[in-house]
């Protein structure tokens, strides 16, 4: 009984935590040249708010509801073409992404430095999945994929990763010190 | 705002707003599959035809489905530009150094330009047509198999209805901790980026204690009503398939069948 208990927290939080991604995702952050969408910056905070495995299961869940056709992606895009496109790698890829930063942290502490450690590997395999999906979708050759979908993004990519650990280290400081979470977080 | 609660899709009474979800995933994700039988215009005509057609079965105006092409098409048109440029081949129009138009290379664009086109035209048609929460059922119904394989599938799907589920919740919620900061005199979008980072923490922090908080009391909730997982469970939206689904289904076996007559008549293979 205490089992399945927890096992339905896990769920109802991972689902509530995709729902966060996509309203996140929505919101952009000016800044002087390119504005930062909150989807990227969300992947971060939910691996290191509710950690890697769940929060892998979190971004598994936010593709899914953009996929069934709410606009929950960057832009209020939607639809399972958005997934299948040429720039769907990137939303697939924020599921390794979520667990591979989460998992850094919780091997290591959780502090701004290993945060933006965590967070740049993590923009990396966001990247690296996006170009791999764009290569295939658009037959193009490895060198046009880093061009068109890697090199632009990673100054913007690095100043997001800075955002995210910043931000999900402070907020998870606080909800730890409210009892919100446990450390680490126990499903 | 109001987009990202009612989804993408658009109310209507057109046979493919009848069909069942699970039909219509199908017909979708077979579509795409047969897309890549096609080899030369004949075959790509025959595609569009077929595609103009289910466009047209979903009473959905042309320009919705434009408006869902138009992100997309810039993109589309850098890699046909990519490939017109670079393959070789057939006649050659125009060579200027390493850059040559040729036959191949403009035959080659065109079908990449159609091929994605028709892609996102069909999943949008599914999108349009069908209600999120009715694709979560259709998509539950089609996964059930893997239960064997031990993949959570009733579990997936009870995730997917609670984020469903929430984020008009949280919509309105974020709105809300955002009037309840501006009134204490917080500006958003304003001074250095540091300074705006600042801003971010008192609407992440009431966000996600009270999602947390949330997710406790609704499991809670659920526990007292008698959820227990793994349970077989009952539905209270059914699912049925009808006549249309199976003449739909039909008529895609049809349309694999033209194709591949169309490509041995005329290529011979």
């Amino acid at each position: 009984m205490y089992n399945s208990n927890s096992k339905l927290r896990v769920i109802i939080i991972c689902g509530i935590f995709a729902a966060i991604t996509a309203i996140l995702a929505q919101i952009e952050i000016p800044l002087p040249i390119v504005p930062i969408s909150g989807q990227t910056l969300a992947v971060g905070l939910t691996a290191t708010i509710i950690g890697s495995r769940y929060g892998a299961v979190a971004m598994i869940c936010y593709a899914l509801i953009g996929a069934v056709g709410l606009p929950v992606f960057a832009g209020f895009k939607g639809g399972v073409q958005v997934l299948i496109g040429p720039t769907g790698g990137y939303i697939i890829g924020f599921i390794l992404t979520a667990y591979v930063t989460g998992l850094i942290l919780e091997k290591t502490r959780f502090t701004v430095p290993m945060a933006m450690i965590a967070n740049t590997i993590g923009m990396f395999i966001t990247l690296i999945f996006g170009a791999t999906q764009l290569k295939i979708v658009l037959d193009m050759t490895w060198g046009q994929a880093l061009v068109t979908g890697v090199y632009p993004f990673i100054v913007v990519g690095l100043i997001k990763a800075f955002l995210a650990s910043w931000l999900g280290i402070t907020v998870r400081r606080r909800l730890v010190q409210a009892r919100l979470i446990t450390q680490p977080i126990k499903g | 705002m109001n987009k990202l609660i009612l989804g993408r899709y658009f109310p209507g009474e057109s046979w493919m707003h009848h069909l069942d979800p699970r039909s219509k995933l199908l017909a979708a994700a077979y579509f795409i599959l047969v897309i890549f039988l096609a080899n030369n215009w004949q075959t790509y005509l025959l595609l569009w035809v077929f595609t103009i057609f289910v466009l047209y079965s979903s009473n959905v105006s042309f320009s919705v489905y434009l408006r869902g092409v138009r992100p997309l098409l810039w993109l589309i048109l850098f890699t046909v530009f990519l490939q017109v440029l670079f393959t070789g081949g057939g006649v050659i129009y125009l060579e200027w150094g390493p850059i040559t138009i040729s036959e191949f290379g403009l035959l080659n664009g065109a079908y990449i330009f159609c091929r994605f086109v028709m892609i996102i035209l069909i999943s949008t048609a599914v999108t349009l047509t069908t209600k999120p929460i009715d694709l979560t059922d259709g998509i539950n119904a089609l996964l059930r198999p893997l239960r064997k394989l031990k993949v959570p599938v009733d579990e997936l799907s009870l995730m997917l209805s609670i984020s469903l589920r929430f984020v008009p919740n949280l919509l309105d919620e974020t709105q809300k901790v955002m009037d309840a900061q501006r009134a204490r005199g917080t500006e958003f979008g304003a001074g250095s980026l540091l300074q705006q980072m600042k801003t971010l923490v008192p609407i992440f922090l009431p966000l996600f204690a009270s999602s947390l908080n949330r997710a406790e009391d609704m499991a809670n909730v659920m526990e007292v009503r008698g959820y227990q997982s793994g349970e077989k469970r009952s539905t209270f939206r059914q699912l049925s398939w009808g006549i249309r689904d199976t003449a739909s289904l039909l008529i895609m076996l049809l349309l694999t069948i033209s194709m591949i007559w169309l490509r041995t008549e005329t290529t011979g293979y």
